[in-house]
């Protein structure tokens, strides 16, 4: 049996050589296993490694093919013969989903078919067959990231234009009317390869009407993060539409829910049943069964309290002063485990931020680059950001890290987990950059470890002249922190008191790691935090304890275990808390820059409106013992 | 104005009694939902088939009755088998890669392809070797 190909394994491009000549194949169709086989000499000595690329046919469509879009657009047209117009909506299903998946092993190859080799020639200027092996190798002259790009770009393409025509012939014959959508689940099992090539949710105003559902459910991260995600689609798309949805095996959460109705989303739904059989259905239908009158109860009462939150709120966007940048145009570059790393770390960054009540918007590296600092802030359709975080932004467009290092510049707060930008989508060097801006030594590579020695023990005495032992700082200067691990604690240093700093946060850190704070003249703030120092622990103040070091305000802090936002509008303020935990009493402490609110044991969700002038105009706090407002008793 | 919808999977059971649809959809309504988005994945049927066609119709009908909207859910690879029928030379190709060792100037392997192929919506779909695409040696 082959072994899959090593991904870390680099490998000189030059040196590639194509000897499908020299392979045999024997396929036994009766046993479904086909034996390949060859001979061949190598040219020189040394170790040498044989790829093998081979084939299936699958009973699936092509998706680049003009066969599937006819045939979608027959199916359309009976359905518009049996039901008129008297249709609301269509919507259609894991764009691009790799066939051929193991749902356990995360194996699926590359879907490919002769028109799509055509259409990546003509659009690529290059044959895909000849550097197949840049999919699953990076090369050490950049072109394995750029031929990822291309394969993902091309695909994502065909399944665009799919896409597209689905909502443009559907609307011409059910009319204006008709409402279209998509679903992606977009999380763990079908991710990557959605996220790489599939499903550019910036771009969904040409494909759809009301944007994209969900499959949250797989925890909690995930859940936040496409809430997260909506709840900005909704704000910065040119669509001005998102939308998620709870579906799948895990009740809807109050706290979810909650913030969909923040997200000014069109529908919320729950789907109980499970998949069928041959997915993880058995499991989980036990479980379905065995909660399913508490789930739709919660349901129900979760939906007439949105019911309420739509009403206060009228659809308004929850206020952010975070921005982080989920860079799903540069993806394909990234290999599998900086990826996944990117997947993980932009779900959990969603769900800490949330639970520090730090209000976060996400974005994408072209609107980034295409938005304006002004004032130490970036400005972006109306919203103004004080911070932005970059999870692993390893490879990233040229115009975005200017946009960071602007931002940096012009008196910004940033935030870096994993990967510091070391290159673009055209194999540009930024690592020299970035080490400048951070005031650390040049990386490499996105990939590499940043200890350059890992035999070299941290705890060794730290000098503050010189290079810290296993840190690759390059200079410690006035106002630069930086950190070493000690015990799974992350410990800033100041050098300026030689010491400590009162802050430590307790993560699940591996030995290579690096985390730096560095400050300009200008205010600015570079907070970068390593490779493997991303596996945030639950119920820690991390991020939390991350924004206030680099002095980024709350718009609402919380007491007890509730989520919380602020929403304003022209005219009014609106704030929002709810349960963390699913439903639930709330007994909390709010504050804000204008008011201070004490409510206990109120329904697992409440909310109050104020005038811009202060005045409270509303409230929604159903069951509360107590509700003090600004000192004053509203009720007992 | 948002809508609380709820996504319904049917399957051959709701086609072949719609008195099920009936009821899911009445308590559907009675929770609260403003709205259904129905999607087959049932696939001893497919999308184009007349029983398919008729229990939209008794899901539209019902919905729109109970005030609810209907979505369907759509997409060719909801009658993917009908689609291959006629459109043979349209199925997707999949290419996986094998690395294989060198060993006194020979590589030889076997690849077991039997477990069944899945894809989103479909289990044990049919797959069958097609040849090999590239060999590389590097």
């Amino acid at each position: 049996m082959g072994d899959r190909p090593s991904e870390t394994a680099e490998i000189d491009s030059t040196s590639v050589i194509d000897i499908s000549p020299a392979m045999q194949s024997t396929d036994d169709a009766a046993s479904k296993s086909v034996l390949v086989s060859g001979a061949w000499n190598p040219p020189s000595p040394g170790q040498w490694r044989v790829l093998a690329f081979i084939r299936f046919s699958m009973e699936t469509f092509d998706y680049a093919g003009k066969e599937a879009a006819a045939f979608q657009n027959k199916l359309i047209d009976i359905y518009r013969e049996a039901l008129g117009d008297d249709l609301d909506g269509i919507i259609s299903d894991e764009p691009g989903a790799p066939c051929r998946y193991h749902i356990l092993t995360l194996e699926n190859g590359f879907m490919t078919s002769d028109r799509f080799y055509d259409l990546f020639q003509s659009a690529c200027g290059y044959d895909l067959r000849d550097r197949l092996y840049q999919l699953v190798c990076e090369t050490s002259d950049g072109q394995a990231g750029r031929t990822r790009c291309d394969y993902y770009s091309c695909f994502g393409r065909a399944v665009f234009d799919l896409q597209k025509q689905l909502k443009d012939y559907s609307i011409s014959r059910f009319g204006s009317h008709l409402r279209v959508g998509i679903h992606c689940t977009a999380a763990d099992w079908s991710a990557m390869d959605l996220q790489k090539g599939t499903l550019d949710y910036w771009k969904m105003t040409e494909t759809t009407t009301d944007g994209f559902t969900d499959g949250k459910h797989h925890d909690r991260y995930n859940g936040f993060f496409h809430v997260t995600l909506a709840k900005s689609l909704a704000k910065l798309s040119d669509s001005g539409r998102g939308y998620t949805q709870t579906w799948g095996n895990f009740p809807t959460a109050a706290s979810e829910s909650y913030w969909s109705g923040v997200a000014s989303v069109y529908g919320l739904g729950w789907y109980p049943l499970g998949y069928r059989k041959g997915y993880f259905v058995d499991q989980m239908m036990k479980i379905a069964k065995k909660t399913f009158q508490e789930h739709w109860e919660n349901f129900r009462r979760i939906n007439s309290n949105m019911d309420r939150i739509n009403a206060i709120t009228g659809g308004v966007p929850a206020d952010a002063n975070v921005l982080a940048v989920f860079p799903l145009e540069t993806i394909a570059r990234l290999g599998n485990e900086e990826a996944n790393a990117l997947r993980r770390v932009s779900h959990k960054l969603a769900y800490q931020l949330h639970a520090a009540h730090f209000q976060t918007d996400f974005t994408s590296a072209a609107m980034l680059a295409s938005a304006k600092v002004k004032d130490g802030k970036i400005q972006l359709k109306g919203c103004s950001y004080d911070v932005l975080v970059c999870p692993f932004p390893g490879c990233i467009p040229l115009e975005t890290y200017q946009q960071i290092e602007n931002f940096y510049k012009q008196g910004g707060k940033i935030l870096i987990f994993g990967s510091p930008p070391s290159e673009t989508p055209q194999a540009e060097d930024l690592c020299p950059k970035f080490s400048k801006l951070a005031g650390i030594r040049p990386l490499t590579r996105m990939r590499d470890y940043f200890n350059p020695d890992p035999s070299t023990p941290y705890s060794g005495t730290i000098s503050f002249t010189a290079e810290l032992s296993g840190m690759p700082s390059l200079n410690i200067r006035e106002g630069m922190y930086v950190s070493i691990p000690w015990h799974h604690y992350f410990w800033p240093i100041d050098p300026v008191e030689a010491s400590p700093v009162a802050f430590n946060v307790r993560w699940e850190a591996e030995p290579n790691w690096l985390g730096c704070l560095n400050r300009n003249p200008s205010g600015g703030k570079l907070l970068f935090l390593g490779f493997d120092c991303t596996n945030f622990v639950d119920g820690d103040q991390l991020f939390d304890d991350l924004l206030q070091l680099l002095d980024v305000p709350k718009l609402v802090e919380a007491t007890g275990d509730v989520w919380a936002t602020r929403v304003s509008t022209n005219e009014k303020v609106v704030i929002l808390c709810c349960k963390k935990d699913r439903v639930g009493s709330i007994t909390t402490r709010l504050k804000t820059a204008d008011h201070t609110i004490q409510v206990e044991d109120a329904e697992d969700v409440v909310a109050f409106t104020f005038s811009k002038g202060g005045e409270l105009l509303d409230y929604l706090a159903h069951g509360a013992k107590k509700l003090i407002v600004d000192g004053n008793r509203v009720l007992e | 104005m948002s809508i609380n919808m709820l996504s319904w999977n049917f399957y051959a059971e709701d086609i072949e009694d719609h008195s099920r649809v009936g009821e899911y959809i009445k308590e559907a309504a009675r929770l609260g939902f403003g709205g259904i988005q129905m999607q087959l994945r049932d696939y001893r049927y497919q999308m184009d088939q007349q029983e398919v066609i008729d229990t939209v119709k008794c899901a539209r009908d019902t919905a729109h009755r109970l005030g609810l909207t209907l979505w369907l859910h759509l997409d060719p690879r909801d009658a993917v088998s009908h689609f291959l029928e006629q459109y043979p030379h349209a199925r997707q190709k999949n290419i996986v890669c094998l690395e294989i060792a060198l060993e006194n100037d020979r590589f030889e392997t076997t690849y077991d392809y039997s477990r069944p192929a899945t894809d989103h919506k479909q289990v044990d779909v049919a797959h069958t070797f097609d040849g090999i695409e590239r060999v590389f040696a590097c």
